[in-house]
């Protein structure tokens, strides 16, 4: 059905940080988070989406989708994802957490929600 | 303010993760660099955009944004080099196609690398303001490809070829060609002008140049014409199929420059197929293709114009001033008629209706209507022979249509005032002797000249027109009142308004004594009911009906002149009269009389006099006799005629001579109308003025205007300025 189509998993695979030495090449094991997404919401949102679901590189033809984050950019991608959902956040409230916020909506390009942000930080 | 909640603020320094590995860059951008070239091998479909993505973006966060610029461009331009070596092994036709398919290629893989570098692209390059991927990309690509040595006059020579090759009847891969020149354009409005249009227009300019040679060389003007609209739909399909839609206005200016514009002269003058030819022969569509092709080029309209007016001038010189066709005033009007009829179907239908085309012929049919000056006759004459017997049955709006045209021809006219001399000379006629067919035109055209002419003239004649209504009322006085008449000849009289009517000298002639009595006592009636007039007969303008047996019993009724009349009646009471006799029985002038009496004896089957000895001229010796051999098949017989008919060579100098008597107080109100608003004015200007007020109605003659002037100067109205003689002053 159409629905299936719009829906895919997203597995918000959340790598913890170690202290300064950690290294790329010899990652901790992985945190996984699985989620259901609706990629019409979010590749309206995001032109990384957008790509993502599109492009014609592998996850195009995937159902489920991972994406690897750092620890401490969790908190602000589940911010992220629900603010893509709702046009509002749910529970940050520090300037940390909405400076985490508006990093990581920079890095998916979520311009409403780097406006958002931007608002509040400035008030 | 210190109400307010105090906040605190506490800005931490944001903490990136520090990167201590001095091969994380080196190692990162192997990742993007393996996928570029995987992206351009068309084997991305195992790629992870995600991790792509992430590498960008942990590069450029990390600040090595100008590393993965650098290394982005370094392997793309490696890329091109290494696909550009590939076009060029191309063999002949397979040459474009090899490119078109590697500029395919190389769109998607523009697209997949700008796709996994676009964060560098909204925040690195925005920030350096470097050239965006996708921008590079295509930079990359002319640079690589298209201005490669090997390419770039190839790949030109290549796409002029084959617009020769379709040029010259051959079929072509239109698509392929397409999405070359589309190419072109997405580099760049430059890149397309600079390396394909400008060249293609040079190529085009050549060919066509060669071609035109070709075709005036074997073609008459129709064909060449045909010829050269064919290259032009031609061309401007080539550009809807696959040019730029701003190369269109460029190329049909090359092809209207080398087809028309270059040979323009040669063609609309082409002997026995140019305009003139085409013109004769109402060729409405080679016309209306010359029309459409010649807009098209600068001053294409006026050569047109050119040739069309010195023809028509030309023309219609030979046809008014041929002694052989002006001597028939109707046929005379009825040609000019037709040519304007022609001219204006030629104007409507091939030269859409263009307004400086109306003007040209206008123009021309007054210069050489005016070439003719009995012109303002002859279009008097023609509405004449119309209104007397031409419209019989034709409907009220084709009339109308007549008439219209007729207009426009007075129009052309400079000299209106003679055109209305005779006009009212003419009508006169016609209403005298009751030959009018239908009042409603003559009405209709009497409004038309109001509009023309204006209301002094036609007063006059709408006067003449109430004199027929009140004749008609005081005749049915007189009958009223002497009831002992109505046995006998009947007399019927019309009272002319003088001024209203055409002056013309009383003519005396001595009236048969039936004929006389009855005038004698019409006059004593009339001046019994209106007093303080003056009655004189103008006998020369009348008309009679008499009844006439001849030898053997044949009875006609004869429609003839008043003078006629008085000479038939001569023969009540002798068999036999010489010419002198006539002459003293009536006192007609020798040549009224002479005219009369030839119609009476030498006009075959009217002649109802015989006359010895028998010959065409009426001699003072010859004598007269009724011909009692007379027959007719009709009962009524009209002889003779009061006809308004082309005037002779004297009776045309009378009519000028009151024309110019006419002019001259006109001439004088229009200087004394200048004079009093100016006051003083110099000679030339003064003749200037004159000539332009009077232009609706004449073209006054200069010398005319000085002799108004100086006999103004004698009655005190002017005087010359005492210093300098050639200054007028109004005196009031």
């Amino acid at each position: 059905s159409v629905q299936d189509h719009k829906r895919r998993r997203t597995d918000v695979n959340t790598r913890a940080v170690g202290g300064e030495n950690e290294k790329e090449c010899n990652p901790p094991t992985p945190r996984v988070t699985e989620l259901h997404i609706n990629s019409l919401v979010l590749a309206d949102k995001s032109p990384f989406f957008f790509k993502l679901f599109s492009n014609g590189m592998i996850e195009s033809e995937q159902k489920h989708i991972t994406l690897r984050i750092k620890a401490y950019e969790e908190a602000a991608v589940m911010e992220l994802l629900h603010f893509m959902y709702t046009n509002s956040l749910s529970s940050v409230t520090n300037v940390r957490a909405l400076v985490r916020l508006l990093m990581a909506a920079d890095k998916f390009e979520v311009a409403s929600c780097m406006k958002y942000c931007t608002c509040l930080l400035l008030t | 303010m210190s109400n307010q909640k105090k906040r605190n603020f506490q800005i931490e320094a944001f903490k990136h993760r520090v990167v201590v590995d001095p091969k994380y860059a080196d190692k990162t951008w192997q990742i993007l660099d393996r996928a570029i070239h995987q992206i351009y091998n068309q084997d991305a479909s195992g790629l992870s955009f995600e991790e792509l993505y992430r590498n960008a973006y942990n590069m450029v966060l990390h600040k090595f944004g100008d590393k993965l610029y650098t290394g982005f461009i370094a392997t793309m331009t490696a890329h091109l080099k290494d696909k550009s070596k590939l076009i060029e092994a191309a063999q002949g036709g397979s040459f474009l196609e090899e490119l078109n398919k590697k500029w395919n290629e190389h769109n998607k893989a523009l697209e997949m690398i700008r796709d996994i570098l676009m964060y560098m692209d909204r925040t690195y390059i925005e920030s350096t303001k470097k050239p965006h991927v996708h921008p590079m990309g295509l930079s990359l690509w002319r640079d690589n490809v298209v201005h490669s040595p090997k390419i770039h006059a190839r790949l030109l020579n290549t796409l002029l070829d084959l617009v020769h090759k379709e040029r010259t009847g051959e079929v072509i891969d239109r698509g392929l060609v397409r999405n070359v020149t589309k190419m072109f354009m997405d580099l760049g409005e430059s890149v397309y002008r600079d390396d394909f249009e400008k060249p293609f227009l040079d190529a085009s300019s050549e060919f066509y140049k060669v071609e035109s040679m070709e075709f005036i060389e074997a073609c008459d003007c129709g064909d060449y014409l045909k010829k050269a609209e064919k290259r032009l739909t031609e061309e401007i399909d080539r550009v809807g199929h696959y040019l730029d839609g701003k190369s269109e206005d460029k190329i049909t200016s090359v092809v209207e420059k080398e087809m028309i514009a270059n040979h323009m002269q040669r063609l609309v003058h082409m002997e026995n197929s140019g305009l003139v030819t085409m013109l004769l022969n109402d060729k409405y569509e080679d016309l209306g293709r010359m029309y459409n092709l010649f807009r098209r080029v600068t001053s294409g309209l006026a050569t047109v114009r050119d040739v069309m007016t010195s023809h028509l001038r030309e023309m219609g010189k030979q046809l008014v001033t041929d002694p052989e066709k002006s001597k028939d005033p109707v046929e005379f009007v009825q040609r000019l008629l037709d040519e304007r009829d022609k001219y204006d179907k030629i104007i409507s239908t091939a030269f859409g209706n263009d307004k400086t085309f109306q003007n040209a012929s206008n123009s021309s049919f007054e210069y050489f209507i005016n070439l003719n000056a009995r012109s303002p006759e002859f279009i008097s004459l023609f509405v004449d022979d119309k209104l007397r017997k031409g419209l019989k049955g034709i409907a009220d709006a084709d009339v109308e249509v007549v008439l219209d045209k007729v207009m426009m021809l007075f129009r052309y006219l400079q000299e209106k005032d003679v055109f209305e001399k005779y006009y009212k000379q003419h009508l006169a006629k016609r209403l005298l002797s009751g030959k009018t067919v239908s009042d409603d035109a003559e009405k209709s055209l009497i409004v038309k000249l109001k509009t023309e002419c204006g209301y002094q003239f036609t007063s006059k004649l709408e006067g003449m027109f109430t004199d027929m209504k009140t004749s008609e009322d005081t005749m049915r006085g007189f009958y009223g009142s002497h009831p002992e008449l109505s046995e006998g000849p009947t007399l019927i009289v019309q009272v002319l308004t003088t001024g209203s009517w055409p002056t013309q000298p009383a003519v005396p002639c001595n009236l048969p004594a039936e004929v006389s009595v009855l005038c004698e006592k019409f006059r004593s009636y009339y001046l019994g009911t209106h007093t303080g007039r003056r009655l004189s007969w103008q006998t020369n303008m009348g008309t009679a009906d008499i009844k006439a047996i001849f030898g053997k019993g044949q009875k006609h009724e004869l429609n003839v002149s008043t003078f006629q009349m008085c000479v038939l009646m001569l023969f009540n009471n002798s068999d036999r009269l010489s010419y002198k006799e006539i002459e003293q029985a009536t006192e007609i002038p020798a040549p009224d009389l002479k005219r009369c009496l030839q119609s009476l004896a030498c006009v075959k089957g009217k002649n109802v006099i015989k006359k010895e000895p028998m010959s065409k001229d009426i001699g003072e010796e010859d004598l007269f006799s009724v011909n009692d051999k007379f027959t007719s098949k009709f009962y009524k017989v009209k002889i003779g005629t009061v006809v308004a008919q082309k005037e002779t060579e004297p009776e045309k100098q009378e009519t000028r001579q009151r024309v110019e008597e006419d002019r001259k107080p006109q001439i004088e109100a229009a200087i004394v109308r200048i004079m009093k608003s100016r006051k003083i004015l110099d000679h030339n200007n003064i003749i200037a003025e004159v000539t332009k007020q009077l232009q609706p109605r004449f073209l006054a003659n200069p010398t005319e205007i000085k002799k108004r002037i100086e006999s103004l100067i004698e009655r005190d109205f002017l005087e010359r300025d005492n210093t300098d003689r050639k200054l007028y002053r109004y005196l009031a």
